[in-house]
């Protein structure tokens, strides 16, 4: 999908052998493209790099530099003393946390919540931006557009208190169906129906915002193709899944990998409000163990261990589905073709 | 993706008139937009009615809330569909003495501003990176694993105060001025461009940057529009670098109401108790006060990612 | 042998051979090593208090007590006396961080109140004013960045590491306050010296209270229900048992009533009736921690029993304080858990419920009633090290702040400006305007505060109850043993290893888990750092 920049120069390039060189001379890449001298490339592309700079240089500058303040990971840190001067603990944070049955239990939780959210919530988006985009009456349409994504402005302690009103074990529903003698349903206090509440909340609150992306990508598909497609007789389903479907795979790939890339953090302040409700084996994941086994006693050493553990499995299994993507043709984050 | 569609809207207002296309259109509905069937139809608006009901019910009940006196509200566990004797008592606490308005008129000018600054970063890198430059791939590395490894709080903060922007409306900004994961998402659709089209303008002799303004950037509106909306929540409810780095004469909107939030939602059985909780209706109303200007800016934003935008490629 | 306890050895050998005067000095070299000082920081007993003073001519109208009873009032002085003459300061500027609890308030220049205060201090004072939640992160960030504040409040939690801290970086007080000295500032000499025990570390006055009322108490009741099922005091009930069956007469489900409900089940009220130590137990020099005790486990057994009888509100143990507050204003629960002073403000339980009531102790394992002194400070303020002049007008600035109930000072700080932010009533007493709020949430009163008085105008009836349930609970008071005592494991993983006690008991309360689950979490808090924490409060003790 990319143009090949004019200036290259494809033919005589395919008849050179592979030889070592130096210097800036023309040689053949690894799938035997010409490469172009160093100075060469700058020229070609140094109005992109020019754009490329203030973006790099903010991260450089407020992601990169900070960075190594992690060492703290390896420290007993005290922020007064700094970071040269706290005390070196090695791996000590890192077995602290991995010989702890609670960090296994939160690690589990994560996982467990994460899994459920990938399979359960993140469809829900997209299957809304395409119920949105069959309306026809333009009025129904931006009406339904304009209130969706509501929720997610409401903050998380409005959320929980509105799932007890209707679901806690005083609720709504509780009492309802006690009263038609089914007995009382206690869905917001049972450890084992954690991961499903805390999905069902997400739904709630974010289906609507996370919609937005896919109205985008559905707005941006050709209408010829839809054109081209029904006179070529293809109904509504057959349509849908011939040109609506592929025209946005790439965005939903995209966001796939990336959430991965943040899944372990499935969220602190929804599940802090409601770990007490089902008990810390239930209820805690890696943020709120990192908060009550290290933050209440000032311990950020625990916390950046935790976080670069998170990082690595994250770095995975982006790397992971990122591959899994080129596998099926699209592009994913990144690619070496590109 | 070899057609080049006809592109009916602009040609057709400007043979009819407004009113009358929109009729004409009407009238010859596109042939991919037939009328689905009655129970199809039916399905969909039982769908979309529970869905609506589902969304509009807590913001109703949030309203509501905010306008009820505390012992309706304490009679009904928190949240009042339906006021009985509505009062602006709520409103009148949080309103009074100007510093919330301050701090609303501080948030706006931040949002603008870190909006406009951070998306124009954005389409920049994710311009640059869209297509295969030296060092692609190491500067698209940079960005992404800074979505997975973040740096402490206390590293930024000797950062931040490094650079002299303690204290500083920059401090506010800065900071978080980039997203990763807005960058990736920019750059998936610049690269999804037709390359015909990128070619057609080369062509033309058109430079990198004529290509981005001119090709680039009125196909993408609908992504722009979103990653903007994003980025404006993200500034509009920021409240953390605020916290950390400047004092409360700059904090914005949302530091100033979390304020009036904080001591409710504390679940911490350990209490001082140094006030009493601001009551359930000052809650609420905090949650409206900083939803409204979402709520108005959203319309101009939408029809950006609705259909109706000009998809049509260059003729020719 | 980790690299801590080579180098904490390394320390207590140099001290042991004899370059005790050297410790402080080492501790500077030491810390490139980054060692973590296990210093003894025993208790009141090793430094002479502030001579007390009594401030002058005020008569309360209900008395309080050395022990800690605050006093009470009914109606404020109709001439305040001015009790700082000559302003502390001449226009030097400093700087100091605290909580603030509410909105921001309006800055200097629009602030009259403000304004006022720096003319009678003679200089300015910039206030980092951070709310409760976010202390923590915002005042290690600003002392990683070395940018530390003049004055600094000690909440307790945020700075692990005090006494490293205190030694390393702020100003040790006892030569400006100790004895005869603190005659110079005679509002601090007027707090009484229960509130500056508090204030010692190390063998020395190293912080300014702020004094609160001694206890938070056992949290409130609906007198009216009670009473409906025949109990008018609550220290009258026998036991255990009869108060488990009023529990019972308390809850009728269908009615939407309950007998109790509080965020994570508002131990800290069973903790002082069944007679569970404040923290820590002392005995002949042994120290017990409270989860170690079987008035521990009699406590929480009592709480599951009443759990699962149905007693406290399904879900309640999961509450925000606005839901508690909620089901406790409209009825549903009976009683809940919260502190004192959250009583008798005008926005407080005792105007928000008027049937509410703070609930007085019995004696439900037996022996005698029992409340914890667990609120005998909010917290404290530590000053940066200075040179002795610099250190003399920040005392000045405190004891402007602590100008006591009655002073002109005192209005000024709490109500503001008379005109501006309140107008006199007929008795004397401040009626806020609409500005006031804005006006006076600054936080002056967290850096330092004068001994409590109990004063809600207009409210005479709510000041005697508090009263009364103060002059009734003081008596029974149970200190803390540990809270001037310092020990580095339980700095640096006190809470962590207390969690999976803390949550193995909400579980079992809840049904989830065992008695014999709680149990195994106690055995296995005591080798994860409990033995270590025990050894090293008795060795504070004996220093």
């Amino acid at each position: 999908m990319v143009s090949t920049p004019v200036t290259s120069r494809p033919k005589a390039a395919a008849a050179e052998p592979a030889r070592p060189v130096t210097g800036h001379a023309r040689r053949l890449d690894r799938k035997g493209r010409t490469r172009l001298s160093f100075a060469a490339r700058f020229r070609r592309d140094r109005v992109m790099l020019l754009l490329v700079m203030p973006g790099f240089l903010y991260f450089v500058v407020f992601h990169w530099l900070p960075i190594p303040g992690n060492i703290i990971a390896f420290e007993d840190y005290q922020p007064y003393l700094g970071f040269v001067d706290s005390v070196w603990v090695g791996l000590d944070n890192f077995a602290v946390a991995f010989s702890d049955p609670a960090f296994w239990y939160a690690l589990r939780n994560t996982l467990v919540i994460m899994v459920m959210q990938l399979v359960l919530f993140f469809p829900v988006p997209i299957a809304l931006a395409l119920l949105l985009n069959s309306i026809m009456s333009p009025k129904l349409k931006k009406f339904v557009q304009s209130v969706i994504y509501l929720p997610h402005f409401l903050g998380w302690v409005i959320i929980v208190s509105l799932f007890t009103q209707i679901l806690g074990p005083t609720g709504l529903i509780p009492n309802f169906l006690d009263s038609l003698g089914m007995g009382r349903i206690s869905p917001m206090t049972d450890p084992a129906t954690f991961p499903l509440l805390v999905t069902v909340q997400t739904i709630w609150k974010d289906a609507g915002w996370g919609t937005i992306m896919f109205l985008a990508a559905l707005a941006s598909i050709d209408d010829s193709l839809y054109e081209a497609a029904a006179i070529d007789g293809a109904g509504p389903w057959r349509r849908t899944w011939a040109v609506t479907i592929p025209g946005i795979m790439p965005i939903v790939i995209l966001l796939l990998i990336l959430n991965l890339g943040t899944a372990l953090s499935v969220g602190f302040e929804q599940i802090i409000l409601q770990r007490n409700n089902v008990g810390a084996q239930a209820g805690e994941v890696l943020d709120t163990y990192v908060y009550f086994h290290g933050i209440v006693d000032g311990q950020w050493g625990t916390s950046a261990a935790v976080g670069l553990v998170k990082g690595i499995v994250g770095l995975f299994l982006v790397l992971g589905a990122n591959k899994v993507a080129h596998m099926f043709g699209q592009d994913g984050v990144y690619s070496r073709e590109h | 993706m070899g057609s080049t569609p006809v592109s009916t809207e602009s040609t057709t207002v400007v043979r009819l008139g407004r009113q009358r296309a929109r009729d004409y259109r009407a009238r010859t509905r596109p042939v991919w937009m037939e009328k689905p069937s009655f129970a199809m139809q039916g399905l969909k608006g039982l769908v979309l009615l529970l869905v609506c009901v589902a969304v509009i019910y807590p913001f109703l009940v949030v309203i509501g809330t905010s306008l009820s006196t505390q012992q309706e509200i304490a009679a009904n566990n928190g949240f009042v569909l339906i006021p009985m004797h509505p009062t602006l008592e709520a409103y009148r606490t949080i309103l009074s003495g100007g510093i919330v308005t301050e701090a609303l008129f501080r948030s706006i000018g931040i949002t603008l501003v870190g909006t406009a600054l951070s998306v124009t970063l954005t389409v920049m890198m994710a311009y640059g990176l869209s297509r295969r430059i030296m060092g692609g791939n190491f500067f698209l590395m940079t960005a992404l694993l800074t979505m997975l490894f973040s740096p402490g709080i206390i590293p930024t903060f000797l950062v931040v105060k490094e650079l002299g922007l303690l204290g500083t409306f920059a401090a506010l900004i800065l900071p978080t001025a980039l997203s990763a994961f807005n960058l990736i998402i920019i750059r998936s659709f610049f690269m999804n461009v037709p390359s015909e089209l990128v070619e057609a303008a080369r062509l033309d002799g058109a430079g990198d940057i004529r290509i981005l303004w001119n090709v680039m950037l009125p196909l993408s509106k609908a992504v722009i529009a979103v990653i903007g909306l994003f980025y404006a929540v993200g500034y509009w409810n920021m409240f953390f670098n605020a916290m950390l780095y400047v004092d409360s004469d700059k904090w914005p909107l949302a530091m100033v109401l979390r304020q009036y939030v904080l001591l409710g939602s504390s679940i911490d059985a350990n209490t001082g108790a140094e006030i009493a909780a601001p009551s359930q209706a000052i809650q609420m109303a905090v949650v409206v006060i900083s939803l409204v200007p979402i709520l108005s800016v959203y319309p101009f934003l939408q029809k950006y990612f609705t259909k109706g935008v000009l998809t049509g490629a260059v003729k020719g | 042998m980790s690299i801590r306890e080579i180098a904490t050895d390394r320390r207590t050998f140099l001290k042991y051979v004899g370059f005790g005067a050297l410790s402080v000095a080492a501790v500077g070299s030491l810390a490139g090593c980054g060692t973590r000082t296990e210093l003894k920081a025993s208790g009141a007993g090793s430094v002479k208090m502030p001579t007390f003073l009594a401030s002058e001519g005020l008569t309360p109208d209900l008395k309080g007590t050395a022990e800690g009873v605050p006093s009470a009032f009914f109606n404020y002085p109709k001439n305040p006396v001015r009790s700082v003459k000559t302003p502390p300061l001449k226009g030097e500027t400093f700087s100091a961080i605290t909580n603030i609890f509410g909105p921001p308030p309006n800055g200097r220049d629009k602030n009259p109140a403000w304004q006022e205060i720096e003319k009678r201090l003679g200089g300015k004072l910039d206030i980092t004013a951070v709310s409760a939640d976010d202390f923590a992160t915002k005042i290690n960030t600003t002392l990683a960045g070395n940018d530390i504040p003049d004055m600094i409040l000690d909440d307790g939690a945020s700075i692990p590491d005090i006494i490293g801290f205190l030694q390393a970086k702020c100003q040790d007080l006892t030569k400006f306050l100790s004895g005869d000295a603190v005659k110079d500032y005679p509002n601090l000499a007027a707090i009484p010296s229960l509130y500056w025990e508090q204030t010692v570390r190390d063998g020395k006055i190293y912080a300014l209270p702020i004094p609160r009322g001694g206890t938070a108490g056992l949290g409130f009741y609906n007198a009216k229900r009670y009473a409906d099922v025949g109990v008018t005091d609550t220290s009258k009930i026998k036991d255990a048992d009869e108060y488990l069956s009023i529990m019972k007469e308390l809850t009728d489900a269908k009615a939407n009533r309950w007998a109790f409900g509080s965020t994570s089940y508002g131990l800290a009220t069973f903790f002082q009736l069944f007679g569970v130590p404040n923290q820590w137990r002392e005995e002949k020099g042994k120290m017990t921690f409270q989860i170690e005790t079987d008035e521990y486990l009699e406590a929480i057994s009592f709480v599951a029993k009443a759990a699962k009888a149905g007693y406290i509100m399904p879900g309640s143990d999961g509450w925000t304080k606005s839901q508690m507050v909620n089901a406790f204003t409209n009825g549903q629960v009976a009683q809940i858990y919260d502190g004192l002073p959250g009583y008798f403000k005008a926005d407080g339980y005792a105007v928000t419920v008027p049937d509410s009531a703070p609930f007085l102790p019995f004696a439900a394992g037996g022996g005698k009633p029992q409340a914890n002194l667990d609120n005998i400070v909010f917290a404290t303020t530590m000053i940066k090290k200075n040179d002795d002049a610099s250190v003399k007008k920040l005392l000045g600035i405190a004891n402007l702040l602590a100008a006591p109930f009655g002073t002109e000072e005192y209005l000024l700080i709490n109500y503001g400006v008379e005109g501006a932010d309140y107008t006199r009533d007929g008795n004397g007493n401040p009626v806020p305007t609409a500005n006031a709020l804005a006006d006076t949430t600054v936080p002056w009163r967290y850096l330092t505060a004068p001994a409590p008085a109990l004063y809600l105008p207009g409210h005479d009836d709510v000041i005697r109850k508090t009263h009364e349930a103060y002059a009734a609970m003081i008596p029974l008071g149970v200190a803390n043993p540990a809270a001037t005592l310092f020990s580095p494991t339980d700095a640096s993983k006190g809470n962590t290893i207390r969690q999976p006690v803390s949550d193995a008991t909400q579980d079992y309360i809840s049904g989830r888990k065992t008695l014999d689950d709680v149990k195994a979490a106690i055995k296995a808090w005591k080798s994860a750092g409990g033995d270590a924490i025990r050894k090293e409060y008795e060795k504070a003790l004996k220093a």
